[in-house]
Order: structure tokens, then C-alpha cells, then sequence
């Protein structure tokens, strides 16, 4: 079948979409499919989206392909007789995010285009012929704001062999973008608390450049230049994988992620126990506290006390770690049912 | 600096422009800058849904840019602050080729409406751009025609010109390129019938439909030319395309009015080889000149004989076209550094 995958993408941004996009490519080309990417650039400051969502209404593809399958938000407003949602995450700041800390940017406008975004998004969904989510966490969102039932299909995670375990060092490891919602300063704040010798790599591609100043003053003002360090770029898979398999464990506190986490089901193919926090969304389908690893109240001091058990009890961490792999069979089986699914 | 490179997206349709885009991206990447390459879907069949993706273009923001390089309409519509067009045609059916066999007719009135909206938008807003460049002359002119705008042509380097190299002035001449109506390979088969020196020729290219190929081996089994016409009927390696551009007497491209100087002709020159082409080629001229850096002959057979005998019986003239084609390369100063450095300006 003739399919057409399409995302809207933020230019100069890595996100997960990208991932996400190609790694579905691949797999329906494998299954025999003839299929070609649309990656849209689409900029979601709110003085500029109504005109950007129109720009995305007026492309039709219904002649390219029998099938179009729509991912980031809001590509789904993309015209196709055919359309199908794998449905990554609403525009959090209209969404979720309306009201709380992590409300940037000019809010009076993202209050004014909040309403044009929920008539878009019902409109672009109630369209698609079915509609997929990649987590119980969007799926319950999807419930409650767009009152749409969906199954979930959890994003496959890619080459699980190729991450390893090479023991239980010193370090706690917070790969992810730098974006406030992800909360990289939770994590440096936690390291002032934390008693055991242990120091934080935190490694990242900034959203906006302005993302990280702030980060490096607040490891200079809580005088922690020695115990983090912060690297904040994108780095190469082979450097990435390397923290992974040194590290003592995973440190990742987001507030509300949509899906599981790339970042939980890597540290849990290298064995390492994952620290998340109760707000912290789509984790917490994949981490149980004591079992795969630790889920801790969103307070500096409470990660730090989860650092420091882990520092102190090696052993406790592998345990953790280990049982962490054991639970990435709940992802389910991989692409080849993705794509049925989504082809069906 | 952080550079968009914009170009258009037909679903699974890849074809010279892509590759460009391509290109342009990594040089850009090679030389620094941070790069993303942006392409617009783009569909101009009914041709109602070509003023719905002029209008999107224009509503579409790419943000955050320190430059956006457009390449194809509709994509260089997108307003941006710092933009500058490396055009390599405008949308063609609404101009050169408006009335012709190419724009098919069962649209036409709406076609008219269409034409009209495609001319308005290009007056209107090919001008927000900061510079507008172009892939020759031919595009240049027809921009000047059309829309009264002046534009620098800045040709489009291969992707990597150091991969050709010459090696010797051998005994064959060599056509590479699609196997189709408008190349004229069947000039070139014609024309060694009448040839007295022996020259051969090396025909490599796929042909766009197999029935292409029957005329040129009729006409090899009518003239007897099996020992001095080979013809490879499909893609050949890049490998094998340099070695026979590195062993070639010459290079024949005598198109019928190409749009621009063809890669064929720059593939050549960097080899170091003469190209042979025809007065009427078009796009050709912008690089070849005649007892300069290859031979322009008339488009008949018995002038492209006479000019294939001469190289054959007179290596030191295709080495001497051949070294002059080399020189008009660094003439032009066609490089990725130049483009690079014109672009993000």
C-alpha cells in the first residue's frame, strides 16, 4: 500500500517525532509498503499558529496515497479520505499546561489561540478513521479533553541490544532535551541534598538557547560546578550509550510527559534503575517504585534521598536495574504490530 | 548561522532539484552553519490545488532562522525576513511552456484563472527575497521577461567535482544522460555512419521508455555498427561513469533546447574533455563555445560527423578544447565554497 507518514517538525529541534517518524518509515517499508515522509515545519509560538494550522488544512494528499498516517500535533489537519492518528501529544500549553508553571510565552496570547487550537484539534481527529495513542497518559487526555476513545500502541523502542550495562558507577544520568517542562533544574537542585559522592551528567539539545543559561547559574549559585556537569547538546548515540552503561541510574523527573520516555526504556535496555517523580506522566506506565526503580515527590530533597539509597546499596540498584529490562516486555511486541495496527 | 534550505515536496517523486537541495544542505552543514532542509508538499494537479499551496506557502512561518534559501515555487513564498531565492525555474507551466503540447488543455479555462494567480504571486512577492539567484542564464532571462525582475546567475556545482578526472584522449566519444526524444542520442548514431576516422561511441543512460531503444539499434544493424556504438541502456555506476569520462575522446550533448547548461556538460569539463553540442541546444551555450572548449555544430549529421573526424584525427585539438573547458571552470569559479559563501551573504 501507498503511505504517506506525516509530522509536523519544529526546525533545528531532535525531538522524538523525528525518531518516531522514521523509525515507522523503516518498519513499513520492511512490511513491503511504499512509503514517503512529510516532515512539516510548524513553530508553535502563539502569535503565529492560527495562520500556520490553515497553511497545514490546505494541503491535501489525498491523490499521493492511499493511506496517510498523522503524528505530531497539529499535522493531522492534513486533508486524506483515508487518515489514521498516532497520536503523540496535544499542544501541552493549550492543554494540560494551561495553567501552570510551565506556561511560557506570551500568555494572553496562548490564552486567545487555546480555543481555535481545540476546535482544530476536533476537527482534525474527528476526521481520522481511528486514532491511536502512544501512552494511557495520552490516552486518558485524549478522554478528557477531546472525549475520544483510543487504543494505545507504545512507540517500539529502538535497538535494545545495543545498549549495555558495564556496572554501577558514581554518576546519575539525565539525557533529554533541555526544556523547562523537563525539569533539568529539579534535578540540579537535587544534587545540593544529596550526601553520597555522586555527580550528575546531564546531556541535551536545548529547545531555545535561552533554555540553558538559567540551568548554569543555578549549578554555580548552589556552588555545584564539581558535582554537575551539564553538556547542552546533542550527542552522538555512541557517547550516549556509554553514560548508560556506566551510570549508577537514570534520574528522569519530567513534569507530565506524554509517553513513556525514550530516556526510561534506554536506561531500562542498560539495566539502570530509572528515578522519576508522581507528576511525572507517562513514566510511571513503565517505572514502579521499589520494583524497577523509584517514583519520589517532585522535591529536590526526595530525589536526593532516592540517589543516595541507590549510592549506598549497589547491589539494590542492579536489582532495580535488572528487573527495569525485564519490564520493557510490556511495550508489547514491536513494529510489525504497529504497523498492522495502524494499516488495518 | 542557522540556514533553512526550502524546497518542495512531491510525495514519492525524486528527481534533480532534490538532490540539489540535498547537496546544498551539506555543504552548508560541511562549512558550519547549522543547517535544516525544509520541503513544502507541492501537487499542481487540478490546478485549483496550485493556488492552495501558493496560499500555504505564504501562511507557512519557518522559525527560528537566520536565513531561508528557497529553491522552487511555490516554497520561496514563505515570508521570512532574511530570504534569498536560489531559483532554479519559476513554475513552468504557467510561462515558457503556458500554450504549449507540455501544459495538457483539459483545464483551460481554469487553467487561465490559475496561470493569472501563479504570474500576480511571483510579481508580488519574488521581490521581498534580499537577492535572488539563479541555476543560468535561461532562467535569468525568462525571470526578466516574465516578471521584469533582475536576478545573478550562480551555477550549481556537482556534488563532488574532484571525483573527475582525465586520464587519456582514447578512441571513443561519450553520451551520458537519459535515453529519450529531446537528447538526441539518435544525432549522435546518425552521425558515426558517416564518420571516415572510426571513432566510437559509448551511449549510457536509462532510456525513459524501452521503445526508445529501437530506432538507435535499427539503425546500428542498417549502418554496421556494431564494433563502434555501445550502448548501455540503463544507470551505470558512478565508478564506471568516471572511468569512461577519464578515458573519452570528447564529450557529444547536442539536446534540443536544454533549460540550463546540463550536468552532462560540467560532468565533462571537469574531465577535462570537449563537449560537442548543437546551435539549437539552448542551455549548452552558457558553457560551451565553439574552438574553445568543444565544437557547437549544426544539428544535422553530416556536421556532427565532420566534428567528430576532426578530434579523431587530431588529438592535440581535443586536448587543447578539453584544457580550455578545465579553465572555463575556474573562470566561473562554479565551487561549493562560492555558492556557500553567495547564499548566506
Amino acid at each position: 500500500m501507498k503511505v504517506v507518514v506525516a509530522t509536523t517538525i519544529m526546525p533545528f529541534v531532535k525531538g522524538g517525532a523525528r525518531i518516531l517518524v522514521d523509525g515507522l518509515a523503516k518498519a513499513l517499508a520492511d512490511q513491503g509498503h511504499q512509503v514517503d515522509e512529510l516532515l512539516l515545519p510548524f513553530w508553535d509560538d502563539p502569535e503565529e499558529m492560527v495562520e500556520q494550522m490553515l497553511a497545514l488544512r490546505l494541503v491535501d494528499v489525498s491523490h499521493e496515497a492511499e493511506l496517510l498516517i498523522c503524528l505530531r500535533t497539529p499535522s493531522y489537519l492534513l486533508r486524506h479520505p483515508n487518515k489514521v492518528v498516532w497520536f503523540l501529544h496535544h499542544h501541552r500549553p493549550a492543554y494540560d499546561l494551561a495553567d501552570s508553571p510551565f506556561s511560557t510565552r506570551t500568555r494572553s496570547a496562548e490564552r486567545r489561540v487555546g480555543k481555535a487550537i481545540h476546535e482544530s484539534d476536533r476537527l482534525g481527529l474527528d476526521e481520522a478513521r481511528r486514532v491511536f495513542a502512544i501512552s494511557e497518559t495520552v490516552a486518558e487526555r485524549l478522554r478528557s479533553y477531546s472525549g475520544l476513545d483510543c487504543d494505545v500502541l507504545y512507540p517500539p523502542l529502538e535497538g535494545v541490544d545495543d545498549y549495555r550495562c558495564d556496572g554501577y558507577g558514581d554518576v546519575v544520568f539525565l539525557p533529554s532535551r533541555i526544556a523547562p517542562v523537563k525539569r533539568q533544574a529539579l534535578a540540579i537542585e537535587a544534587m545540593a541534598h544529596v550526601r553520597e559522592p555522586v555527580r550528575l551528567v546531564v546531556v541535551g539539545a536545548p529547545d531555545l538557547p535561552e533554555h540553558v543559561e538559567p540551568l548554569h547559574e543555578l549549578v554555580n549559585r548552589l556552588d555545584l560546578s564539581e558535582r554537575v556537569e551539564l553538556v547542552a547538546e546533542w550527542v552522538p548515540e555512541e557517547r550516549k550509550r556509554d553514560l548508560y552503561a556506566q551510570c549508577l541510574a537514570v534520574v528522569f523527573p519530567p513534569y507530565g510527559e506524554d509517553g513513556y520516555g525514550y530516556v526510561a526504556g534506554e536506561a531500562f535496555a542498560a539495566a539502570k534503575p530509572v528515578v522519576t517523580c508522581t507528576d511525572s506522566g507517562g513514566p510511571l506506565e513503565l517505572v514502579e517504585d521499589g520494583v524497577n526503580g523509584r517514583v519520589v515527590e517532585p522535591e529536590p530533597a526526595a530525589i536526593a534521598a532516592a540517589v543516595d539509597d541507590l549510592a549506598r546499596d549497589r547491589s539494590e540498584a542492579k536489582r532495580l536495574g535488572e528487573m527495569g529490562r525485564d519490564s520493557l516486555q510490556k511495550l508489547g511486541p514491536g513494529w510489525e504490530r504497529v504497523v498492522e495496527e495502524l494499516t488495518a | 548561522m542557522k540556514v533553512v534550505v526550502l524546497n518542495v515536496h512531491v510525495p514519492f517523486v525524486r528527481g534533480g532539484a532534490e538532490l540539489l537541495a540535498q547537496w546544498l544542505t551539506e555543504n552548508l552543514e560541511e562549512r558550519g552553519h547549522e543547517t535544516e532542509l525544509v520541503r513544502l508538499p507541492f501537487r499542481w494537479t487540478p490546478p485549483r490545488l496550485v493556488i492552495d499551496h501558493m496560499l500555504a506557502a505564504r501562511l507557512t512561518r519557518i522559525r527560528p532562522a537566520d536565513r531561508v534559501i528557497a529553491m522552487k515555487f511555490p516554497s520561496y513564498l514563505v515570508p521570512h525576513e532574511n530570504k534569498v531565492l536560489w531559483l532554479l525555474h519559476q513554475f513552468r507551466l504557467a510561462y515558457e511552456l503556458w500554450a504549449t503540447p507540455y501544459q495538457g488543455s483539459e483545464h483551460g479555462h481554469e487553467s487561465a484563472r490559475v496561470r493569472e494567480a501563479i504570474v500576480a504571486a511571483d510579481d508580488a512577492y519574488l521581490p521581498e527575497a534580499r537577492a535572488i539567484y539563479t541555476n543560468s542564464a535561461v532562467t535569468s532571462t525568462r525571470l526578466k521577461r516574465f516578471n521584469g525582475l533582475d536576478s545573478t546567475v550562480l551555477y550549481p556545482p556537482l556534488r563532488d567535482p574532484g571525483a573527475f578526472r582525465c586520464e587519456s584522449f582514447g578512441d571513443y566519444v561519450f553520451f551520458p544522460s537519459r535515453i529519450t526524444i529531446t537528447k538526441r542520442q539518435q544525432l549522435l548514431v546518425d552521425a558515426l555512419a558517416r564518420t571516415r576516422s572510426g571513432v566510437r561511441a559509448v551511449i549510457a543512460g536509462a532510456p525513459d521508455i524501452p521503445e526508445y531503444l529501437d530506432p538507435l539499434r535499427e539503425t546500428i544493424q542498417r549502418e554496421g555498427l556494431h564494433d563502434r556504438v555501445e550502448i548501455l541502456p540503463h544507470w551505470i555506476s558512478e565508478e564506471q561513469k568516471l572511468e569512461l569520462y577519464a578515458n573519452a575522446l570528447a564529450v557529444v550533448y547536442p539536446p534540443l533546447d536544454e533549460d540550463s547548461y546540463g550536468y552532462v556538460t560540467m560532468e565533462a569539463f571537469y574531465a577535462g574533455k570537449a563537449v560537442v553540442t548543437c546551435t539549437d541546444s539552448g542551455g549548452t551555450h552558457e558553457l560551451v563555445e565553439d574552438g574553445v572548449t568543444g565544437k557547437v555544430v549544426a544539428p544535422q549529421q553530416d556536421a556532427m560527423a565532420e566534428a567528430l573526424d576532426e578530434l579523431a584525427e587530431d588529438r592535440s585539438l581535443a586536448e587543447r578544447l578539453g584544457a580550455g573547458a578545465r579553465a572555463k571552470l575556474d573562470e566561473l569559479d562554479v565551487s561549493w565554497d562560492r555558492v556557500v559563501e553567495t547564499l548566506t551573504s
